[in-house]
């Protein structure tokens, strides 16, 4: 089984091949340059350097959020149309399950942090253990509300993800020792893991089709969250 | 030999637009998803929320076009999409599509700007005789085009600043006519008076073929305020009629003398802002008394839609102006710098 994984929604623009629980490739650019630039001669050249076609792909998974807004849909939007073109199963994959699944066998809880904008992050928890059980739905919160929280529990944790960077000094003030932290290679969003959780997902009988395929933005747009306060408020007035 | 099928793909704005289009002129399906209802509790377009919505129904609406033509992906010549000007993110739901149904289809993939596009959805319902002159007006536009023929075109003026359809959507609102404004302006000044006010009419009789709106839109915002402040009843219908009268009468004189000046054989125009039905009246009376045809697309080609997107991108497959899996959008595509 073979399945094209692409990731879009941070900084990274990743795309990789898997083929029968093996990585045949993996391109994955860090550059500021727009990923709709990018990303499809990604594709291309990584399917022609592996001597493959489209038409040898069982699937396509991809990095559905959250992120950047602009960045998942670009992701969400080429899979779709691969999906719909070559008649493909897709599946989105949550990008913070996606970072979580290489931390490999870390003993602690897995927290990987996405730069969410407007000092927020967003986040999950996945428990150690065999297979990485979550401990709570992808959310976005407060960096400082996060560590609230981690500072109740007593196990190590690992963070990865673009958000590290900026907030490791925060993080390590809050959770001394018990914070830990990847190489610079495995702080960022990779697409060879969203192929391998999608070829897992995809052999398991998931996968969905193309027009089903959603992004995951978990929040909403501003507009929509000041419509809703401005209707509260005006409900509240005893409209 | 077969006959060129496009597939054009619009996602610049907030309508979601899918259209199979033969040999650049022949409709076969025409697919508008409208967002202006999401739309309008905002009062305008809300970007993030265009492209989300974009997302979530473009593929849909392109199986729905393919459909309605009878064809599937593999008979197509080639897929055509809107590049810009537009929203960035709305823009970008359309390219990534179109440039990855390209790739897994093996079909080349051609690059339209908009304007161009609203000036094509002209050739799928008349046989136009060039050289022509198009007036595109819309939310997002306002120009003065000089076509060779239907690939050619020189830009002879634009506004300024405020587009034409975007001093309806402001006026609209000032006088709380909702959204959008074109249709809204136009059935309130049915009633009202076009001489009961004397709105400024910026850049008539100076010589260029430029436009500016929003000196115009600030006349009716100040007597607006005026008469509130006097506590004066405010007629809408004479505001809304004497600001349409005073839009459409620039316009209509502008392009008149663009005709004149280069010899047209035909005036076209395209964009929202021709679904306008005074801007319709005038220029008919005028360009009749010039000997000059006359020519505008049906409403449902007026506003934004796939199958002019398509009657473009005919023009570029038939020159061989293809776009590489590296395009991008081009939110403010400058038209007088397209190659
Ligand atoms: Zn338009």
């Amino acid at each position: 089984m073979r399945v094209l994984g692409i990731d879009t929604a941070t900084l990274a623009c990743s795309a990789a091949v898997v083929a029968g629980g093996e990585i045949l490739a993996e391109y994955t650019l860090l550059v500021k340059k727009t990923h709709s630039e990018r990303l499809l001669p990604l594709v291309a050249k990584l399917l022609a350097d592996v001597g493959l076609s489209v038409a040898d792909l069982d699937g396509v998974a991809v990095a559905a959020g959250p992120g950047s807004f602009t960045g998942v849909r670009i992701g969400v939007a080429t899979a779709r149309a691969l999906g719909q073109a070559l008649k493909l199963p897709l599946i989105g994959v949550s990008t913070l399950e996606a970072l979580a699944s290489q931390a490999g066998c870390f003993p602690g809880l897995v927290s990987p942090i996405l730069d969410a904008r407007r000092g927020q992050i967003y986040n999950a928890l996945f428990q150690a253990g065999k297979k990485r059980e979550r401990a709570c739905p992808d959310r976005v919160l407060d960096l400082g509300e996060l560590l609230e929280e981690l500072e109740q529990r007593s196990e190590q944790v690992l963070f990865l993800g673009d958000g590290v960077t900026p907030h490791r000094k925060a993080i390590v003030a809050a959770l001394g020792e018990r914070a830990c932290f990847p190489p610079a290679e495995g702080l960022f969003n990779r697409a060879a893991a969203v192929a391998r959780l999608g070829q897992a997902e995809l052999a398991a009988g998931g996968g969905v089709s193309y027009i089903e395929l959603l992004p995951l933005y978990i929040r909403k747009s501003e507009a929509e969250v000041k419509y809703l306060a401005r209707c509260r408020q005006e409900g509240g007035a005893g409209n | 030999m077969s006959e060129v099928l496009i597939l054009g793909i619009e996602t610049s704005c907030d309508e979601t637009a899918a259209a199979v289009v033969a040999g650049g002129c022949i409709l076969r399906s025409n697919i508008v998803a409208s967002q202006v209802a999401e739309h309008r509790k905002f009062g305008g377009v809300v970007p993030e929320i265009a492209s989300r919505r974009h997302l979530e129904l473009i593929n849909t609406v392109i199986d729905s076009a393919l459909a309605g033509a009878g064809v599937t992906f593999r008979e197509l010549a080639a897929i055509a999409v809107t590049r810009g000007p537009g929203l960035a993110g709305a823009l970008l739901v359309g390219v990534n599509t179109a440039k990855t149904l390209a790739f897994a289809c093996g079909k080349p993939l051609v690059a339209v700007d908009h304007i161009s596009a609203h000036v094509a959805a002209n050739y799928l319902v008349h046989e136009v005789a060039f050289p022509a002159v198009c007036l595109v007006a819309s939310g997002g536009h306002t120009s003065l085009l000089c076509l060779e023929n239907r690939s050619s075109f020189r830009v002879m003026g634009a506004t300024r600043d405020d587009a034409a359809g975007e001093a309806f959507d402001k006026v609209a609102r000032a006088l709380g006519l909702g959204y959008p404004g074109g249709p809204a302006i136009d059935s309130c000044a049915r009633s009202g008076d076009p001489a009961a006010f004397a709105f400024p009419r910026a850049f008539l009789g100076s010589g260029d073929f430029d436009f500016s709106f929003s000196g115009l839109k600030s006349a009716v915002v100040n007597t607006l305020h005026n008469l509130r402040q006097r506590g004066e009843e405010i007629n809408a219908a004479d505001i809304a009629a004497s600001f349409q009268a005073a839009v459409v009468e620039v316009l209509v004189a502008k392009t008149r003398q663009a005709a004149k000046d280069t010899g047209a054989r035909s005036v076209l125009l395209a964009g929202g802002v021709a679904a306008n039905r005074l801007l319709k009246i005038h220029l008919a009376q005028a360009l009749a008394e010039d000997g000059t045809a006359f020519f505008y697309p049906p409403p449902e080609l007026c506003t934004d839609n796939a199958a002019m997107v398509a009657a473009a991108g005919f023009d570029l497959y038939r020159q061989q102006r293809f776009a590489g899996f590296d395009l991008n959008a081009t939110p403010a595509l400058d038209i007088l710098h397209h190659e």
